[in-house]
């Protein structure tokens, strides 16, 4: 019994310094958004401000750049996540369920389209938008992510594991295959997709290149692009740039907290297998 | 029939909700064509946008004077630096749809534009030749905007080199001014490192992204040199380019009397040692005092003093350049006219310059306001001295010197294959300085 | 089953392969073509049979970079994948209050946007002022020039993800070992199987999938990591810290040479598939279908 005392006390120890390291750029990142400019970059540095100040935030506030970009970013990545996830149930449910010729190949298609690295197709895709007159528009940044294959993989994954017994069952009744996805698969997938609404949002948050090339307005932009926007070249207002960094992080933050528990259960209900 | 209806009425809100979306950011702000007599707007992009201000004002000038109809409005809009170019480039990729009329262009990232052909920017050469201000204009601030002959742009700002020191250093420990060799440079800095105290503080390299990219070249423009000679040719690696980095070299190892150091003058840590006292000099050109220490080094007001660039040889060359900021016009405006009229007044004439100088602290390559008591007034920051009176002594001598499209690749290579290699002591200057060029001619060949 | 019915997983898949085809397909198609060129940005690219080619093979700098995206690729196989199944295994543990607080703070680096944590490290890891310099000295340690160091700025970039990854990928093995039935595991204990013994025997096994997917997002993550290395070190020192995916940037945005960049993508792309073609072959996940 001794033995095992002192390995969770370890394993806590062990764990403790490893939280510390984990949350630093965090509590750092915090700490800067409530000090003054001028103790930034002091040294020796501080965690806790000598000069607690909200300044910071409140510019950033009022600043209708951030306001804007915020609710752009929301927008588009909500869309996304829908889109997304209408996208990915469709296709999962048809590689789960279904039996048709190429199957496997479709499938192929989907795994390997997850090695495509992005740097690859941007500039070719940028042209692209261009010719369909999707630059500068929301549909624009959204489209080219909306071919999530991991979404697709996740999908099937989980729904192979629904009986094919309540889908024939349906089908006896006479529904339509577009209506059993509806009407039986989608209530089914809630836990995948809060596991995957989870995982989308964050990915589409956190984008900075391509919104970055492809909107054009300044009221259009991301705040990603707006943060880094502030990453002028004379003077860096870094007091709008921590306080807005924590800002934007707070929607995952938050979204994240909530939703731990699905996410675990979803993860395991779909006990990701290859 | 229940169930009919309720998948209606979800296919509807989905439809609806995309519409919405469609319309909250989806469709383009593009008319196909303005009406003359509706309003025009003129669309000026930038990186500070205090500089789209002073392009406000010069509207209104002109405006009040008839030159400009009335109805045309300038829209300002200011970018992160990285971002503007990006997006800049993307759009003349694209075929120049959405491209704004003025581009405010620095000076290192011009260079990129010059791959492409045609280029992106209008050619204003026959334009400033013909201009009534040409005469007045210190047209080598034209020159790294110019490209094949032609040119593209005009410096705000002389950007001549100088000596930053810190008179109270000085004074405590009997430094003598002005220095005028840099081996009188090397000895003083001899003398205050018995004190701990460094001469200057230079880049050493080690991120090519992000160190004072502007140190070495004017140290080679200041004797003639540089990274490409008029026609392109590479000629970093020659004598002045071993001479150069020879001597950092030896400030930093031979001699100690420098500080090598990874920060940008951009990073605040960089001013640390200087704001502890640290360090006493900066090597740097005009714009370093408004923009970078009055803000980073509040406290050091009134202690620091400005004197010429030491020669390389006794009665040589006393003043350099490095940086700067252009004015480009794209040429995918509709309003060619109007913008060159804008840009004239902005750039060339007298006026426009002092506007940009009370509100910016720039100094305009303009003739005549040398002589004008509004640019030759003291500065306290530099206690009493009037960085306008030194351009008034040093401008006729600010050499010339060319861009090319691979000026970029230039820095990249001088920080990592010259600067960080040689100061960390594992190639010779000449070595990493013949390393460079040839990467760069392989670059400028494939 | 009816002719719409059986239609109907065409039309389910329709929408992901439209939009793959239009937005991934089609443009590698264009980037390969792109790869042939020179090309510029405006006006025609220009055809220069394979010569993209032959200056990669004789591009230096170009293999540093393809040797330090291997290291990180192998740097995340051999040090966040275990580290992951570490604390996963860790968190799993009913003994451990809090877990769930913890595993979240473990998963946070994810959220963190790649530029606003770039630029944090770019100051806690600060040769004169950072944070870690004021810690070491507390103890008595010299600050090591992290940034500035040909040999150190290699295992400060990984250590940044290590930091970011680990706990993304701790997500996925803990669901591949609340997964692993109960009974399963009392049988072990039954059998004399301590902790360790089930381990290896009982409980690796049947992650398998779970770590074969882990191995070869992790490949693939490894050869796009671009924005840390961009904004933490540019690359340097003397390329030391220059990934595939930001030398590809920097040849296509700030040397205008799309072509060229389309040639590195292409070899970025086909190292991609190998080296996980390689991994499942070697992992044996072709053997399960």
């Amino acid at each position: 019994m001794k033995t095992t005392a002192i390995k969770v006390i370890l394993i806590y120890l062990f764990l403790l310094i490893l939280i510390s390291i984990i949350l630093t750029p965090f509590l750092w990142l915090t700490s800067m958004s409530f000090k003054l400019r001028s103790e930034m970059f002091s040294y020796p540095p501080t965690f806790i401000p000598k000069k607690f100040t909200l300044l910071n935030y409140i510019n950033t506030i009022k600043d209708i750049l951030f306001v804007k970009s915020y609710r752009n970013s929301l927008i588009i990545s909500l869309s996304d996540v829908l889109f997304g996830l209408i996208v990915c149930s469709l296709a999962g449910f048809a590689f789960a369920k279904y039996d048709f010729r190429f199957k496997s190949i479709f499938f192929s298609i989907v795994l390997v389209s997850m090695m495509i690295p992005f740097h690859v197709v941007v500039i070719p895709l940028y042209l692209e938008m261009k010719r369909f007159g999707l630059i500068d528009t929301y549909f624009g940044v959204i489209f080219p992510f909306l071919a999530k294959a991991f979404g697709v993989f996740f999908m099937r994954q989980f729904l192979v594991k629904i009986p094919d017994e309540l889908l024939e069952a349906a089908r006896i009744d006479g529904a339509s295959e577009y209506f059993i996805w509806l009407r039986i698969i989608v209530p089914l997938s809630k836990p995948a997709f809060g596991v995957l609404a989870c995982l989308f949002f964050v990915e589409n948050w956190n984008m900075l290149l391509w919104p970055m090339i492809v909107l054009q307005s300044q009221t259009k932009q991301t705040i990603q692009v707006y943060l880094q926007s502030l990453i002028g070249v004379y003077r860096i207002d870094y007091g709008i740039l921590m306080a807005g960094s924590c800002l934007a992080i707070l929607p995952i933050f938050v979204l994240f907290l909530a939703m731990q528990k699905q996410i675990i259960y979803g993860l395991t209900a779909g006990a990701v297998k290859e | 029939m229940r169930r009919f209806y309720k998948i209606c009425v979800s296919t509807l809100f989905i439809f609806v909700l995309s519409v919405c979306i469609v319309f909250a950011g989806g469709t383009k702000e593009r008319k196909v064509e303005k009406v003359p007599e509706g309003p025009i707007e003129i669309n000026w992009w930038g990186f500070v946008a205090e500089d789209g201000d002073v392009m406000k004002e010069c509207l209104d000038i002109l405006k009040s004077r008839g030159e400009i109809p009335e109805n045309v409005e300038l829209k300002i809009t200011a970018y992160g630096f990285e971002e503007l170019y990006d997006k800049i480039l993307a759009i003349f990729t694209a075929g120049g749809t959405g491209a704004p009329d003025f581009v405010e262009v620095e000076i290192s990232q011009a260079g990129r534009f010059y791959k492409q052909d045609p280029i992106g920017f209008m050619d204003l050469t026959q334009r400033i030749n013909n201009s009534p201000y040409y005469e007045d204009q210190i047209i080598s601030r034209a020159a790294p905007y110019s490209y094949k002959g032609r040119i593209y742009g005009i410096d705000m700002d002389l950007s001549l080199s100088m000596i930053y020191y810190r008179k109270d250093i000085f004074d405590q420990y009997n430094i003598k001014v002005p220095i005028e060799t840099w081996d009188d440079y090397i000895k003083a800095g001899l003398e205050l490192k018995k004190h701990g105290i460094y001469m200057v503080e230079v880049p050493n390299g080690a991120n090519p992204d992000n160190f004072n990219e502007d140190f070495v070249p004017q140290l080679l423009i200041q004797q003639g040199g540089g990274y490409f000679d008029k026609n392109g040719n590479v000629i970093v690696n020659n004598q002045i380019g071993v001479r150069t980095i020879t001597f950092i070299n030896d400030m930093v190892n031979k001699y100690g009397i420098a500080l090598a150091s990874a920060s940008d003058i951009f990073d605040p840590p960089f001013y640390a040692p200087y704001n502890e006292g640290k360090v006493a000099t900066f090597i740097m050109p005009s714009w370093m005092l408004e923009y970078f220490m009055k803000p980073n080094m509040p406290d050091l007001s009134g202690k620091w003093r400005i004197m010429p660039l030491p020669a390389w040889e006794k009665g040589g060359v006393r003043t350099s350049t490095a940086g700067g900021t252009s004015l480009m016009i794209t040429r995918f405006t509709k309003y060619p006219d109007i913008a060159w009229k804008l840009f004239e007044f902005n750039r060339m004439a007298k006026e426009g310059g002092l506007i940009g100088h009370k509100k910016m602290g720039y100094f305009p390559p303009i003739k005549s306001l040398l002589n004008d008591p509004q640019i030759i007034k003291p500065d306290e920051y530099i206690g009493g001295q009037s960085i306008g009176e030194y351009f008034k002594t040093y401008a006729p001598s600010i050499p010339e010197y060319y861009l090319s499209p691979f000026w970029w690749d230039g820095h990249l290579l001088m920080a990592s294959e010259v600067l960080y290699p040689v100061i960390t002591g594992k190639i010779s200057p000449k070595v990493g300085l013949d390393n460079m060029a040839l990467k760069l001619k392989q670059l400028m060949e494939q | 089953m009816t002719i719409r019915n059986r239609m109907a997983p065409y039309l389910f898949i329709a929408p992901f392969f439209i939009l793959f085809f239009l937005f991934w397909f089609w443009p590698v198609l264009f980037s390969i073509f792109l790869s042939n060129t020179d090309w510029s940005g405006v006006g025609k690219p220009e055809f220069n049979n394979l010569r993209n080619f032959v200056n990669l093979i004789n591009d230096s700098v170009f293999h540093i970079t393809v040797r330090n995206t291997l290291y990180i690729a192998v740097a995340s196989i051999l040090i966040i994948a275990p580290l992951a199944l570490l604390l996963a295994i860790l968190l799993n543990n009913r003994l451990i209050k809090f877990s769930d607080a913890i595993r979240l703070a473990i998963f946070l680096p994810v959220v963190m946007s790649l530029v606003v944590a770039s630029m944090i490290f770019l100051n806690l890891l600060d040769y004169n002022a950072g944070i870690l310099k004021y810690w070491l000295g507390l103890i008595g340690l010299k600050m090591p020039d992290l940034l500035s160091s040909e040999k150190l700025s290699m295992p400060t970039l990984i250590g940044i993800l290590i930091w970011r990854w680990t706990g993304y990928n701790m997500l996925f093995f803990l669901a591949g070992l609340q997964s692993i039935p109960k009974d399963v595991l009392e049988a072990a204990k039954i059998d004399g199987a301590n902790n360790f013994q089930t381990f290896i025997y009982v409980t690796f096994p049947m992650l398998k999938p779970v770590t074969i997917f882990v191995i070869v997002q992790s490949l693939i993550g490894a050869f796009q990591v671009f924005e840390e290395p961009l904004i933490i070190t540019g690359g340097g020192p003397a390329y030391s810290s220059l990934t595939m995916a930001l030398y590809l940037y920097n040849r296509a945005f700030r040397n205008l040479r799309f072509g060229y960049a389309s040639a590195v993508a292409l070899i970025q792309f086909v190292l991609i598939l190998l080296l996980s073609i390689f991994a499942l072959k070697v992992t044996g996940a072709f053997k399960k279908e």
